[in-house]
């Protein structure tokens, strides 16, 4: 019964393909000699070389790094003891609160950038990594606290009473059972919020400060002025990493 | 076990903090904000007016409103068309091809929206790759530019939102015990019964998630009308930027904001009507 | 009883507002093998869990080896659990599953290795440690969960319905090998059950609980034969409730006799499996007795007539209604 038609793998094939097109013409466009997207001249690595050497970039990079751990820190922080706190007895304002904390992911993010300029502004707190990395956090903390919740609550409650039944406190059950069963939700929660902290244009050009330029800022401003072959060849580099990524995250899960 | 239930307090506190000061403040603070004046310079004056709501309504900017909508339905319609089929097929694949297609969606999905509309430009603009090829192939004598046109943002919201879709409807895909299609067609339903009424029951949930992760994203998506519609296509998204950083008009900002939220709401609860749950499918 | 190890003193507990525990007393002997049996909801896990200490009692006290232990941590309680759904941590082999307690109490590392063998040649699974719980049976899962609990060498150990999850033959099997285990290690046993003949196997003595509270203590003989509950009488033995003159007696159904002309009535229902045939006859006065007998079917239909009686010394006078 479960087999698939030739048409539906064609299908499967030709959407995929289209899916790849325009990553692979970055690729292969980002070892064009010409400095014209649309013309052929050759190989060369030029771009390459010109990306190295653009202390701008570098610093941008840096800055997207900073700010995407200092998001994961605290998106996990908040996340995960709002998941332990709230997997038991619900209080009043449980509902209310984790109803409102996951609402920065449902709705635009022009909204959200919107709203945090306006009240960073009026709370007179610094723009730059401070207000950044709140604003990242604020959709980073949904996933991380929905993802782990939902990997709790597939948690069977007598594993942790097996523990203290067998002689481990409160702190040893948490860390010998709790946390190692939440691990897997953890990672992903992580690499997820890293990745969109990573990839954030919106929110970041309504919180970022004069002096904090990130790498997606820097590749949006590039890109509405005008194509430059050196963004293919940054748009290059991150795929190979991100692939390394998924590659790395896959092997690590099969374990 | 005392220390067990001060821990559980203790463990709130983080997310309480964070989200009353960092969630439900600034959007109050923002619907305040959409009920007050302009001033002269930055920023506003404490004074209440309904000012920035009508001005919403005038005729220039319900329409940019309109249009926004109307990009954002065509959008879904096309995610729709050609994410559900590529999730439901992407189901019946066996475990092997099931994972390396999982793979293969996830790459771009994890890379950057924007290095990946970088790829379309190439395509789409005037003499890029897409010109030369149906040029190439006498379809077309003129170079199409496409880039900055209608299509090519359709194009680019399409291409940036279909992941979401097919990962919704591929969960709800794999969920679903194929033996209930066995027992219809067993039962004397029709291939296209079958898929009908079971098939499309099951996956449904999926398939709403999957609107609505395509739908509420597409209204406020302003960078890619930005970048492959340059400034001829304006969306509510591109006019709230606007209004930001251009104009410095704050409150009409604020309540364009308002608006969208309203919209985003009102469709977040017809879909909880509809699928029966407030979680999406496919997320998590 | 010459030596107790366990006593439980007025235990109460409720959740919501409903009274789980009503009031709840019991002491247990030193190598006891303890049964609480009773229907789901009777209150025979939630004492279980007082025990253990994974629940705090409302009121009254615990007290093991002599000591009150009421407000004392699971973790504190020289008393390990096995559970119902086995709980082997996932995430460890069955190694290191078995010897989770004892690492906790830092045993030196080829101490506990030793002591895991022990264990696992006790429950008969030598050369499991590697395994995975994933890749293990029903049965292997449940014998890790023993030893797991058994490594530790706790004063009592509970069982909370460990072989409700496994098949018939595997029960029976099971039930035999967790009597061995209990005589070879000289453990208490508190084990809890809703199936009868499980209790009527394997107990020293049987506690029959419903609704909260305990219907009888005593020996399976003495559960069986003299049930002090209409309750107890048809919830263990399957007995016949006979009311006569203001008074509730239990009559087992083997003791009652077709045809001997004591009572007259009429057969309601005849049904023969597994050798043995029952016939369910309603009396005039609309009260109705079951008659079994081993062997061959017997040729009656609903609707006969018929007459049945017993013996006087097979009435036992039981309190309470069903």
């Amino acid at each position: 019964m479960k087999k698939v038609s030739k048409a539906a793998v064609i299908f499967l094939g030709l959407v995929t393909v289209l899916n790849y097109l325009p990553i692979i013409l970055t690729v292969v466009y980002s070892f064009n000699k010409s400095k014209l997207t649309s013309v052929w001249e050759g190989f060369s690595l030029d771009w390459y070389k010109m990306l190295f050497n653009d202390g701008d970039i570098k610093k941008a990079l840096l800055n997207s790094i900073i700010l995407a751990v200092l998001t994961c820190m605290l998106s996990l922080v908040i996340g995960v003891s709002a998941a332990l706190a709230m997997r038991g007895k619900k209080l009043i304002f449980d509902d209310f609160i984790s109803g409102f904390a996951s609402l920065p992911i449902m709705i635009p993010e022009i909204i959200l950038g919107m709203v945090f300029m306006a009240i960073f502004s009026y709370m007179n707190l610094p723009f730059g990594f401070v207000t950044m990395t709140i604003a990242h956090s604020s959709f980073c903390v949904p996933y991380i606290f929905l993802i782990v919740r939902a990997r709790l609550m597939g948690m069977d409650l007598s594993l942790e009473e097996a523990a203290r039944d067998l002689g481990a406190s409160e702190f040893e059950t948490f860390r010998d059972v709790t946390l190692p069963y939440i691990l897997p939700g953890i990672a992903s929660g992580l690499l997820l919020s890293f990745a969109m902290s990573f990839d954030d244009v919106v929110i970041s050009i309504f919180t970022t400060g004069p002096s904090v330029n990130t790498l997606a800022i820097k590749i949006y401003t590039k890109m509405k002025t005008g194509i430059t072959p050196e963004i293919n060849a940054l748009a290059t580099v991150i795929l190979v990493i991100t692939v390394l990524v998924i590659f790395i995250s896959e092997r690590t899960r099969k374990d | 076990m005392k220390n067990k239930k001060l821990n559980k307090y203790l463990l709130r506190i983080p997310i309480y903090i964070f989200t009353i000061l960092f969630v439900i403040l600034p959007l109050a603070y923002m619907v305040i904000i959409s009920f007050l004046t302009k001033a002269k310079t930055w920023g506003f004056d404490f004074t209440f007016t309904l000012e920035n709501y009508k001005k919403v309504f005038d005729p220039f900017y319900l329409n940019i409103f309109l249009e926004s909508v109307k990009l954002a339905l065509a959008s879904t319609v096309l995610v729709t068309l050609i994410g559900y089929p590529f999730g439901y097929f992407m189901g019946r694949l066996s475990e092997r091809w099931k994972r390396r297609m999982m793979m293969l969606l996830m790459i771009p999905f994890w890379t950057s929206g924007l290095i990946r509309l970088n790829g379309w430009i190439i395509i789409f603009r005037s003499n890029g790759v897409l010109d030369k090829l149906l040029m190439f192939l006498g379809i077309t004598k003129t170079p199409l530019k496409l880039l900055y046109t209608y299509p090519a943002v359709l194009v680019g919201m399409v291409y940036f939102l279909l992941p979401f879709m097919i990962l919704s409807v591929y969960s709800s895909v794999e969920k679903m015990d194929w033996s209930l299609i066995e027992a219809s067609r067993d039962l004397g339903a029709s291939r296209f019964e079958s898929f009908l009424t079971i098939t499309l029951r099951l996956t449904m949930p999926g398939l709403l998630s999957g609107v609505v992760l395509t739908f509420v994203p597409s209204m406020g998506l302003f960078y890619i009308s930005d970048i492959l519609g340059g400034n001829k296509i304006v969306l509510i998204g591109s006019v709230i930027v606007e209004q930001l950083t251009k104009l410095r008009n704050i409150p009409f900002a604020a309540a364009l904001s308002v608006i969208l939220m309203l919209l985003t709401i009102v469709f977040l609860r017809l879909y909880k009507k509809v699928s029966g749950t407030g979680e999406l499918e496919g997320l998590f | 009883m010459t030596d107790t190890i366990l006593s439980l003193e007025n235990i109460k507990k409720s959740f919501d507002g409903e009274n789980v525990l009503k009031n709840i007393s019991l002491d247990i002997g030193r190598g006891e093998f303890i049964t609480l049996l009773g229907s789901s909801g009777c209150g025979k896990t939630t004492t279980i869990r007082i025990i253990a200490g994974l629940e705090s009692p409302d009121s009254g006290k615990v007290i093991l080896n002599g000591k009150d232990i009421t407000g004392l941590a699971p973790e504190k309680r020289d008393v390990n659990t096995v559970f119902q759904n086995y709980a082997l941590f996932p995430h460890m082999n069955v190694e290191k599953n078995i010897g989770y307690g004892l690492r906790l109490k830092k045993k030196p590392a080829n101490e506990i290795k030793k002591e895991v063998e022990k264990a696992l040649s006790l429950v008969q699974l030598e050369g499991f440690e590697k395994r995975n719980p994933t890749q293990l049976s029903g049965g292997q899962r449940q014998r890790v969960a023993i030893a797991r609990a058994i490594v530790n060498k706790p004063s009592v150990l509970l069982l909370d319905e460990p072989l409700g999850a496994l098949d018939l033959m595997l029960r029976r099997q099971m039930q035999m090998e967790l009597k061995k285990l209990q005589k070879a290690l000289g453990i208490t046993f508190i084990y809890i059950t809703h199936d009868q003949e499980e209790a009527l196997n394997m107990s020293s003595r049987i506690v029959v609980m419903r609704d909260g509270n305990i219907e009888q203590i005593g020996t399976p003989s003495e559960v069986y034969d003299t049930p002090a509950t209409a309750f107890v009488a048809e919830f263990v033995g399957g007995a016949n409730l006979y009311k006569n003159e203001g008074k509730t007696y239990a009559i087992r159904s083997e003791h009652v006799r077709l045809g001997a002309g004591d009572y007259d009535g009429i057969v309601i229902e005849n049904s023969f499996t597994a050798g043995l045939s029952k016939v369910k006859v309603r009396l005039k006065d609309n009260q109705e007795i079951t008659s079994s007998h081993m062997g061959m079917n017997i040729n009656l239909n609903p609707g006969d007539a018929i007459s049945i009686g017993w013996d006087k010394k097979d009435m036992v006078e039981v309190q309470g209604e069903k």
